[in-house]
């Protein structure tokens, strides 16, 4: 299994889906970092780091997931790949594992370095220009908590939206998934139902109500395991046409 | 006969359609075993379900007496392949891309070299895969299909893109290969001559069938060939058809197949009471192609 885990990082040496890795946190931080700049009245660091995992959670992360996701694929399909590598002596699902590890690393990843951009824009800011005053105790320990909560709920739509991926051929279909499941999510975010929409989930760890996020990131970490358990099965047993 | 690769009705439909019915192979150890069909045939498909990319709609197929359906990380093990265009990761060199594999099959990294050496691409092999050419894509791929020097080498057209030299190249490699170390080759292709110059024995698929499977020189054998060049080629042929023959023009010569009770001067005897002027007449081997058209009836004879 650790062979296969490496073969998928080796891979991803000199791709795209690499470099979507590094693009993507770091628009965020850029975003973040030139509003801080346009302000004129001073704002709190809590509401700062907010704004940054706000757009995280509805917009950069499922777009992020969606496009990681058909990389990756794609990186296997467009050359047929799966010729090769499905005919080698390995199971197959553990094939299917290694890649849905390294992808959900790499959003891990996209995680951890949101969370030092949003901060660093912000001291950045404020380095920058000296009218820029952002009040009130960092929100260290706090932000973590909460990417750390998006992550986890995240874990169902980065496994459907990697089933699709890998299942079709075309990237068409997993990427009219993501873009139809993000908009959806942008569209009907108060929707009662959105505890149980994979690409709404992530949204829910900034709910008031602690109630519904706890629910919500259940049904995505809980939801995302069995997924990836019928996504292993299914793909497993698939053939390679 | 102790087989490389067998199978027993095997068949694979897509939707109502067989691209494979009913193939009973028997792929001997050691040797090149030719697999010969044109475009659509059914080859690429049965290749599938040798390796286990595939599973059969009905019958089974053995590598080394191992069930594919059941044991395939068992056959696998045994098998390097190369099934259409090489499936190679573009922004990865030649070398890492190799490499991936190595790492998967758990060989030393001086396997690498090796395989690089006898497909003649070391000095390319630190050069990224998009940039190279079709013939240099190609020939990789046979590399990481040698890696760890498997007992079945299944090639799925493998002389595909490449120019005469190449092709070349590729012959006399798959050639060597049973030679040097008793390793069963089997190899599809569409061009009769490739399978001629280099199989043992030969399969021939057409529309999802095997028609012929058996070694090459019993194929070619059959009955003997004359190649007679006459004026009058049309009037010869009619009266060869009289006489009972079945003339069929190639080029400029007609080719008659003769049986047991015929000879060759009979035949000349034939057309020069005829008043004809036969310009040349010698016996000929038949070649693949002549089976080949007999048993897909693709080209009927110039008087049937
Ligand atoms: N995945 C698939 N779905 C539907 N039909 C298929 C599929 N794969 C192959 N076929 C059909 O099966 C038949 C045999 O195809 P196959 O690729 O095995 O032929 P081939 O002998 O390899 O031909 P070529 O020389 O062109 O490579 C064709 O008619 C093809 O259209
Ligand atoms: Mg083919």
């Amino acid at each position: 299994m650790l062979t296969l885990i490496h073969v998928e990082l080796a891979k991803l040496k000199r791709s795209l889906a690499l470099l979507l890795c590094v693009a993507a946190p770091a628009c965020v931080a850029a975003l973040c970092f030139m509003m801080a700049l346009r302000r004129d009245t001073p704002a709190t660091w809590e509401l700062f780091a907010v704004n940054g995992e706000v757009m995280w959670a509805y917009f950069m992360l499922p777009m992020t997931v969606t496009a990681l996701t058909v990389l990756v694929a794609q990186m296997e399909h467009a050359p047929k790949a799966w010729n090769h590598l499905l005919a080698l002596p390995v199971l197959r699902w553990k094939v299917f594992l290694a890649k849905a590890l390294v992808v959900l690393g790499l959003v891990a990843l996209m995680s951890v370095a949101l969370y030092g951009g949003v901060f660093g824009a912000g001291l950045l800011a404020e380095r920058l220009k000296p009218g820029v005053q952002l009040t009130g105790p960092i929100p260290l320990a706090h932000s973590a908590r909460i990417l750390a909560a998006m992550y986890a709920g995240a874990l169902l739509m980065v496994v459907v939206q990697l089933w699709a991926a890998l299942r079709f051929r075309s990237f068409v279909v997993p990427l009219i998934l993501g873009i139809a499941g993000t908009f959806a999510a942008v569209a009907a975010t108060a929707a009662e139902e959105g505890v149980f929409f994979p690409w709404l989930i992530p949204v829910n760890a900034l709910a008031h109500d602690p109630e519904r996020a706890a629910v919500a990131l259940s049904v995505g970490f809980f939801g995302g395991l069995a997924a990836l358990v019928a996504m292993l099965l299914h793909l497993g047993r698939h053939e390679v046409v | 006969m102790a087989t490389a690769i067998e199978s027993t009705g095997l068949t694979k439909r897509f939707g109502a359609r067989a691209a494979v019915d009913g193939v009973d192979l028997a792929a001997p150890r050691g040797g090149v075993y030719g697999f010969l069909g044109r475009n659509g045939a059914g080859k690429t498909t049965t290749i599938r379900l040798i390796l286990g990319l595939l599973r059969p709609s009905a019958g089974e197929v053995r590598v080394f007496g191992e069930p594919v359906g059941a044991r395939r990380l068992k056959t696998a093990a045994m098998i390097g392949s190369l099934v259409e265009t090489p499936a190679l990761y573009d922004h990865l060199t030649g070398r890492e891309n190799l490499d991936l594999t190595r790492r998967i099959l758990a060989l030393p990294k001086t396997e690498i070299d090796r395989v690089l050496e006898v497909v003649d691409l070391a000095g390319a092999a630190g050069r990224r895969v998009g940039g190279y050419s079709l013939g240099m894509r190609q020939r990789l791929g046979l590399a990481r299909a040698l890696l760890g020097g498997p007992r079945l080498l299944v090639l799925d057209e493998p002389t595909n893109g490449l120019d005469p030299d190449g092709i070349r190249d590729m012959r006399r490699l798959i050639r060597s290969l049973p030679e040097q170390g008793g390793v069963t080759v089997f190899v599809s292709s569409h061009l009769l001559a490739e399978v001629e110059q280099t199989a043992d024995h030969v399969g021939l698929m057409h529309e999802g069938r095997l028609l012929a499977q058996t070694s090459l020189r019993e194929l070619k054998g059959g009955p003997a060939e004359l190649e007679i060049e006459v004026d009058e080629a049309e009037r010869a042929a009619a009266l060869l058809a009289q006489a009972g023959l079945s003339a069929r023009r190639e080029d400029a010569a007609l080719r008659v197949r003769l049986p047991a009770e015929w000879t060759a001067a009979a035949v000349n005897r034939l057309l020069v009471g005829a008043d004809l002027a036969v310009q040349r007449l010698a016996p000929r081997q038949r070649s693949l192609e002549d089976v080949y058209l007999d048993l897909t009836g693709a080209r009927a004879p110039l008087n049937a």
